[in-house]
């Protein structure tokens, strides 16, 4: 892809057959109406998208279970796509890749802080074992936070991590996902910024609108449940935002009540996620924006791409959803609200 | 010239002598575990076995998995204290024959060391860990701006605390943008390269303490805090450390030394223990595979043919209470493969196992590939001067490694006998060189030689493929294919197909006076019956015809024998490229030589022919041992060949 389109039209075939795949084939209707996790899993493998993660997969799968390999497909589907990319594009889907790591670092960070067994976590994991540059053998021998963050030593994220505490990674749990996201996000901009032009600005604007929605996310969860100051809230805050720059991030983080941040939210990214972000789960409200979005926009370049990569996640999400309707026996109605359901 | 013959040996003894039975058959070297083997069928020997082996009742199945991991587990802790001592532990096959320290000793005598004088080891490491330790605080304190900086006044504020830490320059940005919400003084007081590191000092009220440590928790601060201890400038802690380093290094040093004083006892002793440790740990190994009763084991082991009666001997040999029977090899096992070739053929299985290691029951490539590929090499690039240069290459290459350069001989001895064919010397040809004998008067160049010299390439082509069908023909029945090895485009149909292809082809350029439809005819009825290859192979077995339907069975089959059709001559024509590079060879030295004709200065001529031969030896014989390797892999192997053998792996201590 070094000169836009050389090979736009072999990615955009590819990417054609992956959607028609996954997002045509998946009866959601069908899904709901199942009602134990088995049915959901047999039902995926014999989905022709779902089929060959799921192959080795035995039944009576724990709920966790199924929610990481999911997580393995959508890395697997980037891995695949990483043939179809070259050059920077690939660097970038690279760097895309390492976001499994935060959510495995995390995981046995949160594990190790509460002296949990370390025991299957593998199986647990979703990186990808090609590309990850994360000792994980190390990260699974620690035997406190001290030593886990000492063995993070020469990645990336160790900065971000020392000096927490074991007391912290319990009571400030969200220092590890904040700060984790922080150091991943900025590389991830540093990355596009190898792009060309064109390609460039699309891949900022996705990326940047990933960025507002999680500000908002965080900022909105940090006010209702966390006991921590503007200020605090500021520095765990993700820079490249696309339509919420520093001045409205530093807005929001100080704003003096519910009014004052939804005006803000209102403004920027639209009437419709501040009325979702008062009305439905906040997550939900996420996807719902985030799919809005890739659907109002008909990428023509390597947005194609991250747009596939993210619809993905919301795929991801509603079948996580559904397993955990299943499992709490939410009726169906119910359960649809908690779906992005127009796929 | 084949493959060596396997046999299934299953040895059945006491639990009691496992580890002595298993020890001798690493000692021998010279078999493998079946790792496949059928459990079922051996817990039904076992118990017919178990009545017969007297064994003790206390003898009990350990935990593999665990004495595993113990035995890892010891080594690792003995190589770190040889490490730290300086000894060197190596394998000695004459000390596991003779070792008489048996594994829970060596592990008894390790865990004694450790506590004796593996405690000066300990304390050495420890020390050097401090010396690190203190090293990162002196970096940082002499990255100070001011090295007369003392905070001791500052130390004791009634209404202010103060805080030293680390913060990356990204933090330290957010820090900068954040100012104005954090009741403190922010002093940047120094800075460490590489990672970049800030030294902040932040001064803040006490009351305000809680709020400014969540604060700069969430820049990711990172306290600085120095031992007790060191008190004063930075100049002053800086040399403080010094001198604890310096002191640190001197009392390693002595260490050192009373630990090396008994150097040589320690060092036969840990070998000792390693040795036995390494053979426990193998034995273990192997013991997972075994298949167990209530006091006896049962262990199934390929090995070749020919060893059977001394492996027997060896193995009885310890005791009365062990039977070794040879077992006909059940379904579906998978003999692992070694390859038996003469010298001749030897380096040629280099080739081959890039490829693939041929299957059991497979012919052995090697000979065939070997020569048809020895003669596409001397074809393509025959030189007296240049093979002999290849030869010569082989020769010196084969003293490091030892196959390759042995197949670079071979194919360098190709190269000369070709070269008497062309009659070219360092490409020099009979009209610089008279004395030179010859096949092609004139040069492989000459018009009247280039048209003989394609069809050489064709007809070297024609006899090749005619090898591969006879291979694959053999492959196929021998795993009773009929379908395939009869009727298929590989088999013996498909080799007729082929040949009235050949004809057609002949007939039509007028070589030979025959009307054009009689070989067209053989090739109608020879493509029909590829065509109905599973129906025929099932009217033979007495099945039924068309067993998955007839419509789809005919379109797939039909689009097949225009695959054929297309797969057959793009096969032939491929071969063009042996004669081709023939002429290529001699065209390419021609270019240097008309260059050389240009130059007035023998010592330039003879500079330009040398460049000439220098590059025809690195680049175009480069460019056919890789064409010939295609028509092997592509043409030819595709033909007959599947190799999907397992290597015999034997089982020894490595």
């Amino acid at each position: 892809m070094n000169s836009p389109y050389d090979t736009y039209h072999a990615v955009k075939t590819k990417i054609t057959t992956k959607k028609g795949r996954i997002f045509k084939k998946l009866n959601w209707e069908k899904i709901l109406d199942f009602s134990t996790v088995d049915q959901l899993t047999d039902y995926l493998k014999k989905s022709e998208a779902f089929e060959d993660i799921l192959k080795d997969v035995k039944n009576d799968i724990h709920r966790g279970n199924l929610e990481s390999v999911l997580g393995r497909y959508k890395i697997s589907e980037i891995e695949n796509l990483l043939h179809y990319h070259s050059g920077a594009y690939k660097e970038f889907l690279k760097t895309l890749l390492t976001e499994a790591d935060l959510t495995d670092i995390g995981l046995i960070l949160r594990k190790i802080a509460r002296n949990m067994s370390l025991y299957d976590m593998e199986d647990r994991f979703i990186h990808s074992e090609k590309y990850t540059d994360i000792p994980y053998d190390k990260l699974l021998s620690s035997r406190n936070v001290g030593q886990f963050i000492e063995n993070l030593r020469g990645t990336p994220y160790y900065n971000d991590l020392r000096g927490l505490t074991n007391e912290d990674a319990i009571k400030r749990d969200f220092h590890i996902e904040m700060k984790l996201y922080v150091t991943y996000y900025k590389s991830l901009l540093e990355k596009a910024d190898k792009l060309n032009k064109e390609n460039k600005k699309t891949a900022k604007d996705i990326i940047g609108t990933r960025i507002d929605i999680l500000n908002v996310l965080w900022i909105y969860r940090a006010k209702n449940y966390y006991r921590i100051t503007p200020a605090e809230m500021l520095n765990y805050s993700l820079e490249g935002g696309k339509e919420i720059n520093f001045e409205k991030l530093k807005k929001l983080c100080f704003a003096e009540n519910e009014e004052e941040f939804d005006e803000i939210v209102g403004t920027s990214l639209g009437e419709k996620f501040k009325d979702d972000l008062n009305n439905i789960d906040i997550s939900l409200a996420m996807n719902y924006f985030m799919y809005n979005y890739l659907n109002q926009n008909n990428f023509e370049n390597f947005g194609l791409t991250l747009s596939y990569i993210y619809m993905l996640d919301i795929i991801i999400n509603n079948l996580t959803t559904i397993t955990e309707g299943i499992k709490y026996h939410l009726p169906k109605d119910n359960l649809k609200s908690y779906l992005v359901y127009e796929l | 010239m084949a493959i060596e013959k396997m046999a299934l040996l299953k040895i059945v003894g006491s639990l009691q002598e496992m580890e002595t039975i298993i020890k001798e058959l690493i000692l021998y070297e010279n078999i493998s575990i079946d790792t496949e083997s059928d459990h079922y069928g051996n817990n039904y020997l076992i118990h017919q076995y178990e009545t017969e082996i007297v064994g003790s009742t206390e003898c009990r199945i350990l935990d593999y998995d665990e004495l595993e991991s113990e035995c890892k587990e010891a080594l690792l802790s003995l190589e770190s204290i040889c490490k730290d001592l300086g000894i060197k532990l190596a394998l000695d096959k004459d000390l596991i024959k003779n070792n008489d320290l048996s594994y829970e000793k060596a592990i008894e005598l390790l865990n004694q060391y450790k506590t004796s004088k593996g405690k000066a080891a300990e304390e050495i490491k420890l020390k050097k860990e401090k010396i690190k330790e203190l090293l990162y605080y002196k970096e940082r304190v002499d990255g100070a701006f001011d090295k007369s900086l003392d905070l001791d006044k500052i130390a004791d504020l009634k209404y202010f605390d103060y805080e030293i830490g680390i913060l990356s320059n990204e933090d330290r940005i957010k820090l900068k943008k954040n100012y104005e919400n954090l009741t403190a003084i922010v002093i940047r007081i120094g800075i460490v390269k590489a990672p970049v590191e800030n030294l902040y000092l932040i001064i803040y009220p006490k009351q305000y303490k809680e709020e400014t440590v969540n604060f700069l928790k969430s820049l990711s601060w990172k306290r600085f805090v120095l031992p007790e201890k060191y008190k004063g400038t930075p100049q002053q802690i800086s040399e403080q450390i010094d001198n604890d380093v310096k002191a640190l290094e001197d009392e390693i040093k002595e260490l050192t030394g009373t630990l090396s004083s008994n150097d040589v006892e320690a060092k036969v002793l840990m070998n000792k223990i390693y040795n036995a440790l390494k053979l426990e740990e193998k034995i273990v190994s192997i013991a997972k595979h075994a298949d167990f009763g209530e006091n006896i084991f049962l262990l199934d082991v390929w090995t070749k043919k020919k060893d059977i009666n001394d492996l027997k001997d060896t193995i009885t040999k310890i005791s009365d209470n062990i039977i070794v029977s040879s077992e006909k090899v059940y379904d579906g096992a998978k003999p692992p493969t070694v390859l038996k070739n003469n010298w001749f053929f030897r380096p040629f299985e280099l080739i081959v196992k890039m490829y693939g290691l041929p299957a059991y029951r497979e012919l052995d490539p090697t000979p065939f590939m070997a020569l048809t590929y020895c003669l596409a090499f001397g074809i393509m690039f025959g030189d007296l001067g240049q093979g002999f240069i290849y030869f010569m290459a082989g020769y010196l290459l084969s003293k490091k490694i030892d196959l390759a350069g042995q197949l670079l001989m071979r194919l360098g001895a190709s190269s000369m006998i070709f070269g008497l064919v062309y009659g070219s010397l360092f490409g020099l040809e009979k009209h610089q060189l008279p004395w030179l004998p010859t096949l092609f008067e004139g040069g492989p160049l000459s018009a009247e030689n280039i048209p003989k010299i394609l069809v050489m390439g064709i007809s070297y082509g024609i006899i090749a493929l005619s090898g591969s069908f006879v291979y694959g023909i053999i492959n196929s029945l021998k795993n009773g294919d009929k379908e395939e090895g009869l009727f298929g485009k590989n088999g013996i149909f498909g080799y007729l197909f082929f040949l009235s292809f050949i004809f057609t082809i002949i007939t039509l350029v007028g070589l030979i006076k025959i009307p054009l439809f009689v070989p067209l005819i053989f090739l109608i009825v020879f493509l029909t019956i590829i065509v109905l290859k599973e129906p025929l192979a099932n009217a033979l077995d007495k099945k039924e015809l068309f067993p998955h339907g007839a419509g789809a069975y005919f379109t797939e089959s039909i689009f097949e024998s225009i695959e054929t059709i297309l797969s057959t001559l793009s096969n032939t024509v491929s071969f063009v490229r042996v004669g081709a590079f023939a002429l290529n060879h001699a065209g390419l030295f021609l270019a240097f030589m008309v260059i050389s004709e240009l130059m007035d200065n023998i010592i330039l001529k003879i500079l330009v022919l040398t460049l000439g031969n220098v590059l025809i030896l690195v680049l175009e014989g480069l460019i056919v041992f890789i064409q010939g390797l295609r028509l092997q892999f592509y043409e030819m192997f595709s033909k007959y060949f599947i190799g999907e053998g397992v290597e015999f792996k034997s089982i020894k201590l490595n």
